[in-house]
């Protein structure tokens, strides 16, 4: 059974449908690409699964629980982990810190222990703060504020955060964007060693070339709708993907091919 | 009926100043981007102006000048409010100048200081010119005779004169910001400080020329208003400017014609309470007035709040960082040796000092746990201490409930009510939640404090606490003849401690790590699975128990509790101080403590230059106001920030 497993996902703004009847499955341990021209729904889709927008109808099932109904947190603390596209660290918190809140698991009596004995507890998860530390090679930045970071910096602390809960599915909203092209190279091995680690995770990217190189699987969406999905190489190949996406995001950056798809795509 | 006909009528002249405050409120707000919480009191001067023009004497509002100039005849009506709308003019544009447009970078916290430094100053400015002002009467302005509507229902005219004064005023500024090039620019403003640079006028004239306007509207509405209404400082400041908050926030700062609607609605529904009380045995005698516009703020809110901001929303309620708490021997022993030596070897007058210093710490340190950790606002606080003062005189007095259980108890009590207004800051950010706790605050007060049901008789000196004991050994201020106990002190500074080490291990645990992701980012929070809700309203709980706390040492010291010590000008005093002090802080408690009024710093202050006088309240706004423009951090974070630039430079150097 997927671990993932979104059936019919449609989230109206008004009238207007961002997401319209969207169907997608994440299985354990593999890397899920969604991507597709801008204001195609993909940080929308994001946000519904994770529980920042209403999905006005669907089903979201994760690990076998229905999310339908569940705030953010409560949705987080079932393992569903997320960054931003606009990162959104803890600015006034260092790096460690920013982890921490992330790697923490009160109980309800936390408070009172907190206020006579501010120790680090057994539910502080300062392992797994280490750990996601590791994981991401950010050990020398600990101690750094959040404020104080370069932006590649910042998504990498970004993730980290998002491991330090040692969450079973990570949605990583355009975590290249902004990134020079051997940092998202770079950022593509980690992604890879990740899923190596047995952690599922749903890239949202621009980037064609990141997406491609690493996924397993890959959706593409269009004005709300899923338009493609397959292995990588099926998609890439696949021509209404082509018209879809190079003939409106990447025109400018992409040139020829654009005009050559868009004339395909109108003979076609 | 035709009773409530009667009765809603008779309010129009409070609705009128109520949605003419609104309509200066929106105003201001959309020229300036500043919410001037002492907009009543500012504008009330133009109205006292007025009153002295006509029995011949022209008043300054400087200390230090004669108190006023005296023609020695009645002026005229229209020499006086030439005079007077000049005035009101010309405080417009100062106020703009030397208080909001210094603070147009600083956090929205630091405005909301400076605009309470504005009420302070002004209503002490009009306490001391007008100390005789319940003589002073203003003949009648707008037309009186009664009109009658329907068999019963006769009123007199002058108050649908003035709501058709303020209707048409209102239409007329709706107008000019819709039709005119200028008031487009200020829409534009608003928006984006560049739309107005576009269109070729400078933000700065415009926010000048709206806070002038906004004066203007306000004061000659007031001044129209005087005749049918007793002139007093404190119903302006507060009285008619909370539901005009209100009904500015139904209206989002922008709507005009709901702003005056709802102004409006507001004025004679609370005069139809009135009748209410007549006829329903069960309509509560006291708050019902004050608690109207908390209520229409609260449903406002409710109906439109968001759990979450939503992507990409602007936050404006920037605060000053929050350092980590050191605790070190040093940093703990010497301000508890000195506030030792200070209670133990100098006398009574210290003494008090000290202590009032204290009492002041702790209710800093209350804000720093819900201001500076956790980013919200709080014009309530000493509502809150107020809650825990009767609460313990009940207990103490009434059940006989002995000493540490009965002001723990009494603590907790206020921790129950300060969760209950916590619950709008779910959905209610930034200078709205001030706005939201400013009318709970009032309503709390009016409704409890001043309730002989609740309270007992006030009549007597309030409601009696007694002295605090253990095991039969008695540590209370006041025994047998001796009027000033050290030990009292000692056990002040000893409750004090121990808050402030809780406040300080708050922050160095995991909960305070969770309250502080969420003050700094709240989507972000919820993302990694804070609960953003219970967090807020953990640190609303901590806050208002060490609130309680301090209500408790108020009851202690005084032996007795009043709605006076607990009222909104206490707690937009407290909020100052501990914004002054430094409200990210334990040391900036300590800080805000040592400045309180009749605290160590005041008290030092009149030892050196003698006494300061009969002007030490206006003094003290004034002095809160050039502290906000200066040091928008206050005054321990502008320490700890000037210390850290200069081991900056000390470090460049050095490599």
């Amino acid at each position: 059974m997927a671990l993932l497993d979104v059936r019919e996902l449609t989230v109206s703004y008004g009238g207007v449908a961002a997401n319209l009847g969207i169907d997608l499955q994440v299985e354990p341990g593999t890397v899920v690409g969604l991507i597709g021209p801008n204001g195609a729904g993909k940080t929308t889709f994001v946000d519904a699964v994770t529980g920042f927008t209403h999905a006005t109808t669907g089903r979201i099932e994760f690990a076998g629980t229905e999310l339908t109904g569940m705030g953010p947190a409560a949705r987080a603390r079932t393992g569903l982990a997320r960054t931003f596209q606009s990162v959104e660290l803890f600015d006034d918190l260092t790096v460690r810190d920013n982890l921490a809140v992330a790697a923490g698991r009160p109980r309800w009596y936390s408070l009172l222990v907190d206020l006579v004995r501010p120790g680090r507890g057994r539910n502080d998860g300062a392992d797994r703060v280490d750990r996601a530390l590791t994981r991401m090679g950010l050990e020398a930045l600990a101690e750094r504020p959040g404020a104080a970071l370069s932006h590649g910096q910042r998504t990498l602390v970004g993730m980290a955060r998002a491991l330090a809960a040692e969450p079973s599915l990570v949605l990583l909203d355009e975590p290249a964007a902004g990134l020079d092209t051997s940092e998202s190279r770079q950022l593509g091995t980690r992604i890879r060693g990740l899923a190596a680690e047995g952690l599922s995770i749903l890239l949202i990217d621009h980037d064609m070339e990141l997406v491609m190189d690493v996924c397993d699987d890959v959706y593409v969406l269009d004005f709300g709708r899923v338009i493609a999905h397959g292995p990588p190489a099926a998609v890439r190949a696949d021509p209404q993907v082509v018209a879809a996406y190079l003939g409106t995001g990447g025109a400018a950056a992409v040139g020829d091919v654009a005009e050559d798809a868009a004339v395909e795509a109108d003979h076609g | 009926m035709a009773d409530y006909a009667f009765f809603l009528l008779l309010g129009t002249a409070a609705g009128a100043i109520i949605a003419a405050f609104g309509l200066g409120l929106l105003v201001t707000y959309q020229g300036a981007g500043v919410v001037n919480f002492g907009y009543g009191a500012l504008v009330a001067w133009s109205g006292y102006v007025y009153a002295d023009l006509r029995r011949g004497g022209y008043p300054f509002p400087v200390p230090g000048l004669p108190a006023r100039y005296h023609f020695g005849h009645d002026v005229g009506f229209w020499w006086a409010i030439t005079l007077a709308l000049l005035t009101a003019a010309a405080l417009g544009a100062l106020v703009y100048a030397v208080v909001f447009r210094p603070l147009s970078n600083a956090p929205d916290l630091a405005r909301v200081v400076a605009s309470i430094g504005l009420v302070v100053a002004m209503t002490a400015l009009i306490d001391r010119r007008f100390a005789d002002n319940a003589g002073l009467r203003v003949g009648p302005i707008l037309p009186r005779e009664p009109v009658t509507f329907a068999k019963g229902i006769t009123v007199p005219r002058d108050g649908l004169w003035l709501a058709a004064v303020v209707i048409a005023l209102a239409a007329a500024v709706w107008a000019a910001s819709r039709y005119t090039r200028l008031g487009l620019a200020t829409r534009a403003a608003a928006g984006n400080e560049r739309g107005a640079v576009l269109l070729g006028y400078s933000p700065r004239r415009l926010a000048m020329a709206s806070s002038v306007l906004a004066s203007l509207i306000g004061s000659f509405v007031v001044i129209l208003a005087s005749p049918m209404i007793q002139l007093s400082g404190g119903v302006f400041a507060f009285g008619y400017l909370i539901p005009a908050l209100g009904a500015a926030l139904v209206g989002r700062f922008r709507s005009i014609g709901v702003t005056v609607a709802v102004g409006l609605a507001i004025g004679m529904v609370q005069s139809a309470f009135t009748k209410l009380q007549v006829d329903l045995s069960w309509f509560p005698k006291y708050g019902a007035r004050e608690g109207l516009p908390f209520l229409v703020i609260i449903v406002a809110m409710a109906v439109r709040g968001e759990r979450l901001p939503g992507r990409g929303a602007t936050d404006r309620w920037k605060l000053p960082p929050v350092p980590p708490a050191r605790l070190t021997p040093v940093s703990v022993l010497v301000p508890v040796l000195a506030a030792v030596v200070g209670l133990l070897a100098f006398g009574p007058l210290w003494r008090a000092a000290i202590m009032t210093s204290l009492i002041a710490m702790v209710l800093a340190l209350s804000l720093v746990v819900l201001t500076g950790f956790a980013g919200q606002a709080s014009l309530a606080q000493m509502a809150m201490a107020g809650v825990a003062g009767f609460a313990l005189s009940k207990l103490a007095t009434g059940w006989g409930v002995p000493f540490p259980v009965a002001p723990l108890l009494a603590a907790l009590v206020a921790t129950a009510f300060g969760v209950l207004v916590g619950l709008p800051a779910l959905r209610v950010r930034g200078t709205n939640l001030a706005i939201v706790t400013l009318a709970g605050g009032v309503a709390i007060a009016e409704f409890a404090f001043k309730n002989p049901d609740i309270v007992g008789d006030i009549s007597s000196g309030g409601a009696k606490v007694p002295n605090p004991s253990l095991g039969g050994w008695d540590f209370g201020l006041i025994l047998g003849t001796n009027p000033s106990r050290p030990v009292f002190g000692l056990f002040l500074l000893a409750v004090t401690v121990v808050l402030a080490l809780l406040v300080a291990n708050l922050r160095r645990s995991g909960s305070g790590r969770r309250i502080l992701a969420a003050r700094s980012n709240e989507r972000a929070a919820s993302a990694v699975g804070i609960d953003v809700a219970r967090t807020k309203l953990q640190a609303y709980a901590i806050s208002s128990f060490i609130a309680g706390v301090g209500g408790c040492l108020i009851a202690y010291r005084f032996g007795s509790v009043s709605d006076s010590s607990f009222g909104v000008v206490a707690s937009l005093t407290a909020v100052s101080f501990a914004y002054l002090g430094g409200i990210t802080s334990i040391s900036g408690a300590v800080t805000a403590g040592m400045l309180a009024s009749s605290g160590v710093a005041f008290f030092a202050l009149s030892r050196l230059t003698g006494k300061v006088g009969t002007w030490d309240a206006f003094i003290g706004g004034v002095a809160l106001i050039v502290m906000a423009v200066t040091n928008p951090e206050g005054i321990a974070g502008g320490i700890r920030s000037r210390a850290a630039a200069r081991r900056a430079t000390a470090g460049e150097v050095a490599a």
